[in-house]
């Protein structure tokens, strides 16, 4: 790795950088070599460690990667052993005075646990069925209801809403949903795809009246029936998209288009706060710049 | 030159980045954060019930170190606005990674606030099992946590030994980094034992939650930093997040500068290429 000049660079230049902020820091009495400030300068190093990656990969970056999935890993086996394995079951079992009859509840999943570990042992590894069929019919029995009921069932109702009672703002959603399968039929009619008009003016269309509906403060709830009844018909691929149901798909594509730029505008915003987490770490608990 | 800026390095657009967030925070540019209807009706929901005897709230902290700088100042900021108004409050983890992460927050917030630990709040750590817990709860907490994370008996703590399920507390909050909110708590939690539950979740996740609230499964939403900023303006303690609200405007302005700069030349590389083909076709044809 390190005969890739990148890579040589990325380590030198970030391990130089972490090195002399250091010892600056160290120097000018802000970090104290306490077990606070070694941790400071431990989580510093490798914070720059990791974001070195983003010149070259480089030995600091790989270092640190293994550290992390390490630390996590030990982490939550001590956690899941002290707060749970130990909490939970092996007290109960054996420094408890609770009767078997009282302990059952906790010595057959116990048993289904170990059933399961049996997997790694080829000449048992069809004990570990036993575990299976039982955390699938479990699995089953308990998400298939609560699934239909709540990711269903509760969402027909205010997705239907607007159709049940009409107001000012859901004209407008009707008037504008009839434009745009308009608009998309005449495109599809036109050859669209070979003008570019279908890849910006529909989506821009889209978002018009979504800007509308948000100003306005109204048809938002109608906006999300026509939007789920136009990409349900783009996914229907048991007839043909072509003349009405092909405009109504494809306003269907621009409803699902929107929806990913939102998606990835969220993404991006959140992948910016992972940075501003860090940044200001380094800029406030390791270098003291920032006035907080 | 336009070839020349359609393939510019990535690390000069990472530098870019790192300078404008740098320089935001620097030389902070004071921006106006309004609250939004998701961010409030969280924040009303634990105004109401203050005053309420014996008022709880449970917190399920439901993320890890790579989601704090989003949902920590969110957690901060709950706990203090439960604390300034007298009202419980009990800490939960279905993540392991938030254990140290929750521990800080109520720490940090009921030191300020000099609250009691066993008497104001509480916090119970992590159990495994997600789905079966929250079952668990529905139907016996004390049964689901026997002792807290510090071992006191829930049975005895005066903070919990009112709560006998989990339909006892007046209003759920979860953190949730990932698919914990629709996955575990609006299928089991809010629609078999009718909880009132609030989220706040990621940046990333947010878009996912939002058919929630359409429904009323989720009362309100804290999505990212700018929710977590928007929390802080409510609780009017300026933290992280707020700070935060200026770089990540920075970051969002070189961005959209950089779309619109890729944009344009894109477009005007692609008219030269067409005229280059065209007058090439007249040449071929002469």
């Amino acid at each position: 790795m390190m005969h890739n000049p990148g890579s040589r660079t990325a380590t030198f230049v970030f391990a130089g950088i972490f090195l002399a902020l250091s010892i600056w820091q160290l120097a000018a009495g802000h970090i104290a070599l306490t077990a606070d400030g070694l941790g400071v300068l431990t989580a510093a190093g490798l914070t720059l460690a990791l974001f070195s990656f983003l010149y070259d990969d480089n030995p600091l970056f790989k270092i640190a990667e293994h550290l992390y999935v390490g630390v996590a890993a030990a982490y939550g086996l001590a956690l899941v052993w002290f707060q749970v394995i130990l909490a939970d079951l092996v007290n109960p079992i054996f420094f408890s005075t609770a009767t078997i009859r009282q302990l059952w509840v906790l010595i057959v999943p116990s048993v289904l646990g170990i059933l399961l570990i049996m997997r790694i042992v080829p000449k048992f590894s069809w004990l570990s069925r036993i575990s299976f069929s039982y955390v699938v019919g479990f699995g089953a029995g308990i998400s298939i209801p609560a699934y239909i009921a709540s990711q269903l069932l509760e969402q027909v109702h205010p997705t239907l809403a607007p159709a049940l009672g009409w107001d000012g703002g859901d004209k407008f959603i009707l008037i504008a949903a009839v434009v745009l399968i308009a608009v998309a039929y005449l495109v599809s009619r036109r050859g669209g795809g070979d003008l570019g008009m279908n890849s910006w003016f529909g989506p821009t269309l889209l978002s018009v009246v979504f800007l509308i509906c948000y100003f306005q403060g109204v048809g938002a709830a109608s906006l999300v029936l026509v939007g789920v009844a136009a990409v349900l018909f783009y996914f229907f691929f048991s007839v043909e998209h072509t003349g009405a149901v092909g405009a109504i798909s494809r306003v269907g594509i621009w409803f699902l288009m929107i929806a990913f730029g939102a998606s990835f505008g969220f993404t991006v915003m959140a992948r910016i706060s992972l940075l501003i987490g860090r940044m200001q770490f380094l800029l406030g608990d390791w270098l003291h710049l920032l006035k907080i | 030159m336009i070839q020349k800026l359609l393939n510019i390095d990535r690390r000069w657009i990472f530098l870019f980045i790192f300078v404008g967030v740098a320089a935001a925070m620097l030389f902070p540019l004071p921006l106006p954060i309004r609250p939004s209807s998701d961010v409030k009706n969280v924040y009303n929901t634990i105004e109401s019930i203050k005053g309420k005897p014996n008022a709880t709230v449970l917190l399920s902290f439901d993320y890890g170190p790579g989601s704090e700088p989003e949902l920590q100042p969110t957690a901060i900021s709950i706990i203090r606005q439960c604390f300034r108004n007298n009202i419980k409050v009990v800490g939960m983890a279905l993540w392991p990674d938030a254990v140290g992460l929750a521990q800080a927050a109520f720490d940090s917030v009921s030191r300020a606030e000099g609250k009691e630990y066993g008497k104001d709040w509480t916090f119970l750590g992590y159990k495994t099992g997600s789905v079966t817990l929250i079952l668990n709860m529905g139907e016996d907490f004390h049964g689901a946590f026997n002792v807290d994370y510090r071992g006191n008996k829930t049975s005895e703590m005066p903070v919990t030994q009112h709560i006998a399920k989990l339909g006892s507390f007046d209003y759920v909050v979860t953190l949730a980094a990932g698919k914990t909110i629709d996955g575990v708590w609006v299928t089991y939690a809010v629609d078999r034992y009718r909880i009132k539950l609030g989220g706040a979740t990621t940046a990333v996740t947010s878009p996912d939650m939002f058919p929630y609230l359409q429904s009323g499964q989720l009362n309100g939403l804290v999505s990212g930093l700018a929710g977590a900023a928007e929390y802080e303006t409510l609780v009017k303690t300026q933290g992280s997040a707020t700070r935060g609200m200026q770089p990540q405007s920075a970051a969002h302005l070189i961005i959209i500068i950089s779309i619109i700069i890729g944009n344009t030349m894109y477009f005007v590389q692609r008219r030269r290429d067409r005229r280059q083909s065209v007058s090439g076709n007249e040449e071929t044809r002469s």
